[in-house]
C-alpha cells in the first residue's frame, strides 16, 4: 500500500513536472510569438515607408517623363507646321497655275476684243482662284507663326 | 498560473487521507489538459506570429525589390531626360533652320499672291499694256515657288532626320479599347494606349501596353488609317511618324491618318530592357593577337546579355513576328476598322508580309518596302562581303578617286587608302574623349553611311578624311546612329529591342561555341567589315530566351488584296533578289523596281516611285508589270 502511494506520487510529481514542461513551453512559444509579431509589426511599418518611397520615386518618374513633353510637343509642333507649309505648297502651285491659266485667257480674250468675256474671267475664275490661293496663304501664315513661336520656345527650353 | 494547480504539496509530516483514485487521475488528467492547451495555444500563436511574420518579412521583401525596381525606372527616366535635352538643343537649330526655310516658302507665296492680285486687278482696269505685263509676269509666276520649294529639300531632309533623332514623349492616354485618343504633345498629334495579352496562348494572363500616336489626314474626310512601320527591327514607329509626316508625299498625307504602333518590346511599348551600358557590346577589339583577351570581351558581351533576362524575362519569349502581327491586328480592331493599309519599311516588310498571310482580309493595301527574304526573316546580322557593303563602299571610293576635291581623294588611291586606315584603327585606335574609335566601330560607322547610298558618300568621305587626319569623331558619330547610343553614354531602347527580335526571329542562330571559334577565327589582317560582322553576331549566340519556332512557313498571303513589293538594286542591306523572292512568295505580290542605290526606296523625292506608290495607296493602281524606276 505504502510502496502504491509512493509510486502514485512519484507518478503524480512526473505528471507535474511534465505539465510544467508542456506549459512552460507553451508560454515560451507565446512569448517568441509575440516577438515575432513585434517584428512583423516592425516590417509591416517598414514596408509601408518603402511603399511610401516607391510612391514617392513613381511620381517624381512620372514628372521626369513628362518634364521633357513640352520641349518634344514644340519640336512636333515645328516639325508639322513646316510639314503642312511645304505639303501644302503643292496645292498653292497648282490654284496659282489655275490663276495664271485664267488670267492668261482673260488676257487673250482681251486681246481678241471680248472685253466683256475677260472681264467675266478677271471676276469670276481668276477672283474664285485667288480667293482659294490666299485662302492657302492665310493657312500657311498660320503655320509658320506656329512653327516660329514653337521654335522660339524651343530655343528657351534647349538653353 | 502553473503554480496554482499544483496537486502535490510539499510531503506531508501526518499522512494525509489519499485522494480517492479516480479523483487523483482526474487531476493529473486536468493539469494535463491544461498544460497542453497552454502550449496548444502557444504553439498556434508563434505559428501564426511565425506565419505573420514572414509575410511581412516576404512583402517588405518584395517592397524593397519594388522599391529598387522603381528607382531603376526613375534613373533611367532621368537618363531619358537628359537624353531627350541633349536631343531638343541639338535639334533646336535645326528647327530654327527649317522655320526660316518655311517663312521664305511663305515669303514667296505671297508675293506670288499678291502679283497675282495685281494683275487681275490691272487686267480688269482693260489697260492693254497691262495685259501685255501680265503675260510676261505670269511666266515667271510659278517658276519662282518651284525654285523656293526645291531650295528647301535639303534642309528638310536634314530636318527631318533631326526629327526621327528626338525622343518620344509618353502618351498620357487611358488602357482603353476601342482607342481613346489623347493629345500627344500640341501639334495636332493624337495618341492612344492598348493592352495586349503577353502571350495570346493565354490571353487572360498577363497583358503588356502598347502606345499608338496618330498623325490625323490633312484632309479629314473618308480618311483612311495607314500603319506605318520603320524596320529595324527595334525602330520606334512613333518616332517614325514625325519624320514620315514630312518625308511621305501630300497626296498620301491628305488622304490617310498616319498611325504609328511601337511594336512589342519596343519604344513606348512594353520595352525590352537589358542593360544601362551596352558600350561593351560594341567597343571591342576582336582582332588583337591575345586569343584571351578576345574570350575576355566575349565574356563581357555575355554577361550584358544575360542581364535581358533579369529585366525583361516574361517579355522575351513573346517577341516574334507572329506575335507581332496579331497586335497589329488588335490595333486594327481597336481603331474600328475592317482593313488597314499597311507600310513597312525593311524588317517592317516582313512584319507587313506575316499580317497578310495570317490576316489576308484585313489587308486593304500594303508597301513592302526594302524587302526581307521571308526565308530569313532578318538579314541585318551580316555585313559581310555577302552583302552590297563591300560592293557599294567599292563605288564610294571609286566616286572619291576620280573627284579631286573629294575630301578623302588623297592621291586617288581611295582603296588602298581605305584600307590601310581601318588596319590602322585596329593596330592605333584613335581617341574621342575618353572613348576609343578602334576597326569594328569604324567598320559600323562605314556601314551606317552606305545605308543611305550615294546620298550618305559625301558624309563618309568626310568622316574618312577627318579620321585620317587622327579625329575619329565623325566615324564614332556614325557608328552611334547605328546603335542608338547618345552623347550621354546611355542608349535609346532600339539596340536592346533590335537584338531581341533579332535573335527570336534570325534563322540560324550561332550556339556559344560558335561565336568563340568565330571570334578566335579572325585573321589579324581581317576583310572588309569581317569584324563588325562578327561582332554584331556574338549578342545571339549568348540570347537568353529560346527562338522562334512557331514561324510561319512560306508566306503566301492567299486572298490578299495586291501587295506592292518595292525593290531597290542597290540597297547593300536587303538585296533586289529579296524583293522578287518576296514578291515570288506572295500570290497577290507586284514588284516595283527602282535602279537607285541605299536602302529603300518610298519617300525619298524619287517621283517615279512616289508616284507609283501613292497611287496605289490611294486608289490601288498596282503599276504595270515589270515597272523599274530609273535613279535619278
Amino acid at each position: 500500500m505504502t510502496r502504491t502511494r509512493r509510486r502514485g506520487r512519484t507518478l503524480g510529481r512526473l505528471v507535474l513536472i511534465f505539465a510544467l514542461l508542456t506549459a512552460g513551453a507553451g508560454v515560451a512559444a507565446v512569448v517568441v510569438g509575440s516577438r515575432a509579431d513585434d517584428r512583423a509589426v516592425a516590417a509591416r511599418h517598414l514596408r509601408t515607408t518603402v511603399r511610401r518611397e516607391i510612391r514617392s520615386a513613381a511620381t517624381q518618374t512620372d514628372t521626369t517623363n513628362h518634364r521633357a513633353d513640352r520641349p518634344i510637343g514644340d519640336a512636333e509642333l515645328v516639325a508639322n507646321s513646316v510639314a503642312k507649309i511645304a505639303s501644302e505648297s503643292g496645292s498653292v502651285l497648282r490654284e496659282a497655275s489655275t490663276t495664271s491659266e485664267a488670267l492668261a485667257r482673260a488676257v487673250d480674250a482681251a486681246n481678241a476684243g471680248n472685253l466683256a468675256g475677260s472681264q467675266l474671267i478677271y471676276d469670276g475664275e481668276a477672283a474664285d482662284a485667288l480667293r482659294r490661293l490666299q485662302d492657302f496663304l492665310n493657312r500657311a501664315r498660320l503655320y509658320l507663326a506656329g512653327a516660329q513661336q514653337a521654335a522660339v520656345a524651343l530655343q528657351v527650353s534647349a538653353t | 498560473m502553473t503554480t496554482s494547480f499544483t496537486i502535490d504539496p510539499e510531503p506531508d509530516s501526518a499522512p494525509r487521507e489519499p485522494l480517492a483514485p479516480r479523483i487523483r487521475i482526474a487531476w493529473r488528467l486536468g493539469v494535463l489538459l491544461l498544460a497542453a492547451a497552454v502550449l496548444a495555444y502557444g504553439l498556434v500563436t508563434l505559428r501564426e506570429s511565425r506565419t505573420a511574420e514572414q509575410t511581412a518579412r516576404r512583402r517588405l521583401a518584395a517592397a524593397h525589390a519594388d522599391l529598387l525596381a522603381a528607382k531603376d525606372v526613375q534613373r533611367r527616366a532621368e537618363a531619358d531626360l537628359a537624353a531627350a535635352r541633349a536631343a531638343i538643343t541639338d535639334f533646336s537649330g535645326s528647327a530654327q533652320f527649317a522655320t526660316a526655310a518655311g517663312a521664305a516658302l511663305v515669303d514667296v507665296e505671297a508675293q506670288l499672291t499678291d502679283r497675282l492680285s495685281r494683275l487681275r486687278v490691272a487686267g480688269s482696269t482693260e489697260d492693254f499694256d497691262a495685259h501685255n505685263r501680265i503675260v510676261d509676269e505670269l511666266n515667271g509666276s510659278n517658276d519662282s515657288v518651284g525654285a523656293a520649294v526645291d531650295a528647301l529639300e535639303l534642309p528638310f531632309r536634314n530636318f527631318s532626320e533631326s526629327l526621327g533623332r528626338l525622343p518620344t514623349a509618353r502618351c498620357a492616354g487611358p488602357l482603353t479599347a476601342p482607342i481613346t485618343w489623347a493629345p500627344y504633345g500640341t501639334s495636332g498629334l493624337k495618341c492612344a494606349r492598348l493592352a495586349v495579352p503577353l502571350d495570346y496562348q493565354h490571353q487572360r494572363g498577363p497583358s503588356i501596353e502598347l502606345t499608338i500616336v496618330r498623325r490625323p489626314a490633312d484632309n479629314a474626310s473618308g480618311a483612311l488609317p495607314l500603319l506605318l512601320n520603320p524596320g529595324g527591327p527595334g525602330g520606334s514607329s512613333v518616332a517614325f511618324l514625325r519624320e514620315a509626316a514630312l518625308l511621305l508625299p501630300t497626296d498620301v498625307l491628305q488622304r490617310f491618318d498616319l498611325i504609328g504602333v511601337d511594336p512589342r518590346g519596343v519604344g513606348q511599348s512594353t520595352p525590352v530592357d537589358c542593360a544601362d551600358n551596352l558600350d561593351p557590346l560594341f567597343d571591342i577589339d576582336l582582332t588583337t593577337e591575345d586569343l584571351n583577351a578576345r574570350s575576355n570581351q566575349l565574356d563581357k558581351i555575355k554577361h550584358i546579355i544575360k542581364q535581358c533576362k533579369v529585366r525583361s524575362a516574361a517579355l522575351l519569349r513573346h517577341l516574334d513576328t507572329k506575335t507581332g502581327a496579331r497586335d497589329l491586328d488588335r490595333v486594327r480592331a481597336a481603331l474600328q476598322v475592317d482593313q488597314i493599309s499597311f507600310l513597312g519599311f525593311s524588317y517592317g516588310t516582313y512584319l507587313g508580309a506575316v499580317y497578310a498571310d495570317r490576316f489576308p482580309e484585313r489587308v486593304r493595301a500594303a508597301v513592302l518596302d526594302g524587302a526581307v527574304d521571308p526565308k530569313y526573316a532578318v538579314s541585318t546580322l551580316n555585313f559581310d562581303t555577302d552583302t552590297g557593303f563591300d560592293d557599294l563602299l567599292n563605288e564610294a571610293l571609286l566616286d572619291c578617286a576620280a573627284n579631286v576635291l573629294c575630301p578623302f581623294h588623297g592621291t586617288g588611291d581611295t582603296g588602298p587608302r581605305y584600307d590601310t586606315l581601318m588596319t590602322k584603327l585596329q593596330t592605333a585606335p584613335l581617341s574621342v574623349g575618353p572613348r576609343h574609335l578602334g576597326r569594328g566601330l569604324a567598320e559600323l560607322g562605314v556601314v551606317t553611311a552606305l545605308y543611305s547610298g550615294h546620298d550618305g558618300w559625301a558624309d563618309l568621305m568626310d568622316a574618312l578624311a577627318t579620321a585620317q587626319a587622327g579625329d575619329g569623331g565623325a566615324l564614332l558619330a556614325l557608328s552611334d546612329s547605328y546603335t542608338g547610343r547618345r552623347r550621354d553614354g546611355s542608349y535609346s531602347n532600339e539596340t536592346e529591342a533590335h537584338y531581341a527580335i533579332s535573335c527570336t526571329e534570325v534563322r540560324s542562330r550561332p550556339s556559344h561555341d560558335d561565336a568563340r571559334t568565330k571570334v578566335r577565327a579572325i585573321s589579324t589582317t581581317p576583310d572588309r567589315f569581317e569584324t563588325v560582322s562578327v561582332m554584331l553576331s556574338i549578342p545571339c549566340a549568348f540570347w537568353p530566351a529560346p527562338p522562334n519556332r512557331n514561324r510561319t512557313g512560306t508566306l503566301r498571303a492567299r486572298g490578299a488584296a495586291p501587295i506592292l513589293v518595292v525593290g531597290t538594286e542597290g540597297d547593300p542591306v536587303t538585296s533586289i533578289e529579296d524583293a522578287e523572292a518576296l514578291t515570288k512568295a506572295l500570290v497577290s505580290g507586284h514588284l516595283l523596281r527602282w535602279q537607285g542605290d541605299g536602302h529603300t526606296a518610298f519617300g525619298h523625292g524619287v517621283d517615279c516611285i512616289d508616284n507609283a506608290v501613292s497611287a496605289y495607296l490611294i486608289d490601288l493602281t498596282v503599276p504595270p508589270e515589270g515597272t523599274t524606276c530609273p535613279a535619278e
